[in-house]
């Protein structure tokens, strides 16, 4: 076993100090600092469920020569949490893993994460809009590297919408209108399916009708998530679900896409990252669909539907290694770039750097949407999102209890569960709850 | 295998003979060690891995994690008595959970003990054919490994990928596996596809234990088959179904695969802390609330215990009174 | 090996000559409800229902992801099964075969290990007296009745600190503990392991750890395989206790693996043909084992049932 293990060693150092010749000799590609002081590889573990992750790692393995990532697909939602928590328990967590904005304060305030200040406090500071560093900055601390900004779209069957004689709801109002209208004519089809169970659906809702689930008071947690704007939009679901105008398939299950496919949905409630997975789930449409803003109450605003950050785990043995992967994939042309050119399932994120967004843009193949300029929508749209929402300390239980409700007794009954979780959960783990 | 055992395992003066004086004590030694060192690799692994955890779990059970303002400044840990199992014990979410279970075997138990002793009754029938390959092809579900066995129901369940919905839909009906209504069904199928046919094979060996005369003298009195399979076959077999019956029930109440998948599948009406075990996982494994979750086991532990005694004290009962 | 060919069947089994010249005999004609297309065709409906699912997965594997959802479950669309299985193997550099390596670990491995365990502690329990032995007994059959999931959680906690979370011994270990394998093998003790047999050993001056090496156990050997068929189950069906202890997706059996696979399904639709096919490849071993090896499983349950 030593035996061995010596031998190994020798032929690594051996290898190292080779490729570390060869580097020198070619200037050093790929630009990036030292990562580890003796000159070896390092490699850092990269856990993610974005789409077009592979090749962007495979983007960076090939310009990196001191840092290289290993990248493992895990689920995404409660299930990828919990595994990502519990890796960082058993102590065998990635380096990086993606942490979308509303696990942050969870992730951060039960130690999961490597406070990043140090590393990337100043990217943070300097390259991303005043509203983004705020979902990422707790205590006066950088936790994560902010990525995309998801503004909600509305995305919508165009021949279908002519078909039925359906202009493009504005409103609320005009969508419900629009919701008798479809099932008026065709009682197997309907304007969109509203998924149970995806509470963040609701929060960007929420979030949008000018709600506010969390904020924080000094050293105290505040809580809404029964607040008035909450409780109006989930009455307005609870509606349109019991006059039978929406489908309420679950959300991300095939029957949801068979009965896109089959045309007898719509359109759907979803955010700039949407259209990315629909390139590969519905092939067969391309070309009769196109996004719009999301209908609103009366003057405009969106909410973030999910929205997507890059932090280092507990754990790390090399944070500022992890740390420059993470500022690349958020800041840099090539990690953006490789990001959308993804031939197997390309990303359609709209990045939260203002550069970045451009050089999205101009990556973006549009054939899929009939040449529509997605992402010059979804950039107007990000300026039209809501300011001061706070994530919670709790989300994921307050995003459980809400779906184990709604299921059984509607999003009204759902959201006063969520809140009385929240706070109770607050309160369980020994945080202040303000009066 | 056994080669190199009896060359380590065997200690030098085991090899000696019983014979001489006071060979018979000399003989009860040799056994008394031989006993000691068969029996010690199992008892050490049975006190590492469970009596040690359920004594940690009991200590565990006493401290609760708590952090302070907003919570970013880490957390530390407090004596909390039993505040765990009071928590625990007014959950509505882990005593529905119990209710759940009662509600699952009520359906289960009957259909699937039910079904698998019909099933042994009809391959111990004389007018079955067949049946070594009856016996395999019902048994073979309990070959699938059960993670494995629930994907495949799921995916039979799942509108578009389901041939047994095209069916349904090409009779003209129409039938969701996940609503409200139906999805314990749904889950009583998928435990029964496992288990029937495992229990099938379990009774129809206990009726070939039937002593044939006690049935002769039934068919000679003129009782048809089904009279002699309800009369004199079932009452014989009791036994055999208390067991089942028994086993079952502690099978019920760790229940999680199913749920688990069902849930993640987003049936609406089997939310994430559906069963008991479900409760555990995500206390312990979502929300990181270990006092909670060695309160929550050592709770269902005991029932489990306190389940079987009962079964079995009824079963005993029963047996006598027959 | 040889020993297992020749074996005699479990004392509870009656011999099956004479039970089917008793089922000749009490023959009762006349009963219309019982009559012989009824029974058969009873029973062929129960076959019918609990091979469906396992042909859907073997026509489904063939399958691509379009036809998957294009076409009627039992119809066949374009053969793919090749595609799908060059799929399986060389996804995440060939991950699956791996777990699958893995699944033989925990499962073969770990469950011959906890039969020899058994069977010696089974084999002691009844050949020999000693102090508190039926007391230690009960021990071993509260063990039976304590849930195993329920160990689970407390086990995680307590391994944590010993510092084999997430290492194959985090799954191996508890998978060596097996109660029931212990009543089993003491019941099987008594059946096949006369005492005049160990006497005589003793008379040849054998000493008693041979003895049991060389005599007992290869007149075990059924036995041992049934036990061992149990553990092999046990293990295999261990599900939560993977999900539990394991992190790192290079130690998964492949349950847990197919579980993470189902899991992707969400964001990544093309999965559902990874977690079909992997399926398959995972269960066609399990049935031809089974098949092979049905006098085992028999001759256990006949021994659990008529205790």
């Amino acid at each position: 076993m030593t035996r061995t293990s010596r031998s190994f060693r020798f032929a690594a150092t051996a290898a190292v100090a080779a490729l570390g010749l060869l580097v020198t000799a070619c200037g050093g590609s790929g630009g990036s600092t030292g990562a580890a002081s003796d000159g070896k590889p390092v490699t850092i573990e990269y856990w993610t469920w974005t789409l077009g992750a592979k090749s962007t790692v495979d983007a960076f393995n090939r310009t990196h020569k001191d840092i290289k990532v290993k990248f493992t697909e895990i689920p995404s939602g409660t299930e990828g949490y919990s595994k990502l928590s519990n890796a960082v328990q058993a102590g065998n967590a990635p380096d990086v893993a993606t942490i979308e904005y509303q696990m942050v304060p969870e992730f951060a305030s039960q130690g999961n994460l490597i406070d990043l200040t140090k590393y990337a406090g100043e990217t943070v500071k300097t390259k991303f809009p005043k509203p983004v560093q705020s979902l990422v900055t707790f205590g006066g601390r950088t936790w994560t590297v902010p990525y995309d900004v998801a503004p909600q779209l509305l995305y919508y069957r165009t021949d279908l919408f002519k078909k039925y004689g359906i202009a493009v709801p504005k409103t609320w109002d005009e969508f419900r209108t629009a919701a008798e209208k479809v099932r008026k004519q065709d009682k197997n089809v309907r304007l969109a399916s509203f998924p149970k169970n995806d509470p963040a659906l609701l929060a960007a809702l929420a979030w949008q009708a000018g709600g506010k689930w969390f904020g924080t008071q000094g050293d105290a947690w505040k809580t809404g998530v029964n607040d008035t704007a909450t409780k109006k939009v989930a009455a307005y679901w609870d509606g349109l679900v019991k006059d039978g105008l929406v489908q309420t398939f679950t959300g991300y299950s095939p029957e949801e896409t068979k009965a896109r496919a089959q045309g007898s949905t719509l359109a759907f409630l979803g955010a700039s990252w949407s259209a990315g997975g629909m390139k590969t789930a519905l092939p067969d449409l391309k070309g009769k669909w196109a996004a719009a803003p999301m209908p609103n109450w009366g003057t405009p605003a969106v909410g973030n539907y999910g929205g997507t950050s890059y932090g280092v785990l507990k754990g790390s043995e090399h944070a500022q290694a992890a740390a420059e992967f993470i500022t690349w994939l958020t800041t840099d042309k090539a990690g953006v770039e490789a990001r959308l050119a993804d031939l197997a399932s390309p990303s359609s994120a709209l990045p939260a750097n203002a550069d970045m967004r451009k050089v999205a843009a101009a990556r973006f193949d549009t054939s899929y949407f009939n040449g529509q300029d997605l992402y010059a929508l979804a950039s107007q749209q990000a300026d039209t999102i809501v300011p001061g929402w706070t994530w919670g300390p709790d989300q994921m239980d307050v995003y459980t209890a809400i779906q184990d409700t709604t299921a059984k007794s509607g999003f009204t009954a759902g959201v006063e569960a969520g809140e009385h979780k929240a706070e109770s959960g607050i309160e369980s783990r020994g945080l202040k709850l303000a009066e | 295998m056994a080669a190199p055992l009896a060359r380590t395992a065997g200690p030098p003066d085991a090899r000696r003979g019983p014979a001489g004086p006071g060979g018979a004590t000399q003989l009860r030694r040799s056994q008394r060690r031989a006993a000691a060192l068969l029996i010690t690799p199992f008892f050490v692994l049975f006190g590492a891995v469970m009596v040690a955890p359920i004594g940690y779990a009991l200590w565990m059970s006493l401290f609760q994690e708590r952090s302070s303002g907003l919570g970013f400044g880490g957390t530390r840990r407090v004596f909390a008595g039993l505040a765990n199992y009071t928590a625990a014990l007014s959950d509505p979410g882990f005593r529905a959970s119990f209710a759940h279970i009662a509600l699952y075997c009520a359906l289960y138990i009957p259909v699937m003990i039910g079904g698998s002793l019909a099933l042994a009754l009809l391959v111990d029938s004389a007018l079955a054919r067949a049946k070594r390959f009856f016996q395999l092809a019902l048994f073979l579900p309990h070959a699938i490994p059960g993670l494995i066995a629930s994907i495949i129901w799921i995916y039979l369940y799942t509108p578009g990928l389901s041939p047994v919905l095209d069916w349904i839909s090409a009779a003209g009906g129409s039938w969701d596996f996940y609503a409200n209504d139906h999805v314990l069904l749904s889950m009583v199928n998928l435990s029964a596809w496992q288990w029937t046919g495992y229990n099938m094979v379990i009774f129809y060996a206990a009726l070939q234990a039937v002593p044939r005369e006690v049935i002769e003298a039934a068919v000679v009195d003129g009782a048809g088959a089904l009279r002699t399979a309800l009369r004199i076959k079932i009452p014989m077999i009791a036994s055999a179904i208390v067991m089942t019956v028994l086993f079952t029930c502690v099978g019920a109440i760790q229940l999680f695969t199913e749920p688990k998948l069902l849930n993640q599948r987003g049936a609406p009406s089997i939310d994430t802390e559906w069963s008991p075990t479900l409760f555990i996982w995500k206390a312990g494994f979502v929300q990181h609330d270990y006092g909670l979750a060695a309160a929550a086991s050592l709770l269902l532990a005991a029932l489990g215990v306190a389940l079987s005694f009962v079964v079995t004290w009824i079963g005993n009962r029963w047996k006598a009174a027959v | 090996m040889s020993t297992l060919t020749h074996s005699t069947p479990a004392p509870a089994q009656p011999s099956t000559d004479t039970r089917r010249q008793a089922t000749a005999r009490r023959r009762t004609p006349g009963h219309a409800l019982l009559s012989k297309g009824v029974v058969n065709g009873l029973l062929i409906l129960a076959v019918c229902y609990t091979l469906m699912p396992v042909s859907w997965l073997l026509i489904a594997a063939t399958k691509n992801h379009r036809d998957l959802f294009a076409t009627s479950g039992f119809t066949l669309g374009h053969f793919d099964l090749l595609a799908n299985l060059r799929h399986v193997f060389t996804v995440n550099d060939g991950i699956y075969l791996r777990w699958f390596g893995n699944s033989v670990l925990y499962s073969v491995v770990g469950s011959a290990a906890s039969t020899l365990i058994c069977v010696a502690t089974g084999y002691a329990f009844d050949k020999y007296d000693f102090r508190g032995k039926e007391k230690l007994f009960g021990l071993v059959l509260g063990g039976v009745l304590v849930p195993s999931t329920v160990i689970q959680l407390p086990m995680y906690l307590l391994a944590g600190k010993a510092g084999i979370v997430n290492t194959y011994w985090a799954l191996l270990l508890p998978a060596l503990v097996n109660p029931f394998g212990v009543y089993l093998a003491r019941v099987f003790s008594e059946g096949y392991v006369p005492a005049e047999v160990l006497e005589a050993a003793r008379v040849d001056g054998a000493g008693e750890l041979r003895t049991f090496a060389r005599i007992a156990l290869p007149m075990l050997a059924p036995g041992f395989m049934t036990i061992f068929l149990f553990s092999f189950t046990a293990s295999w069906n261990n599900f939560f206790g993977a999900l539990v202890m394991l992190n790192d997706d290079h130690l998964y059996p492949v349950s847990l693996g197919l579980f993470m696979w189902n899991s992707v399904t969400q964001q990544q639709p093309e999965y559902y043909s990874l977690v079909i096919t992997g399926s398959l490849v995972a269960v066609l071993p399990l049935i031809v084992a089974f098949v092979c090896l049905q006098r085992f499983w028999r001759s256990g349950l006949t021994a659990g049932a008529v205790k």
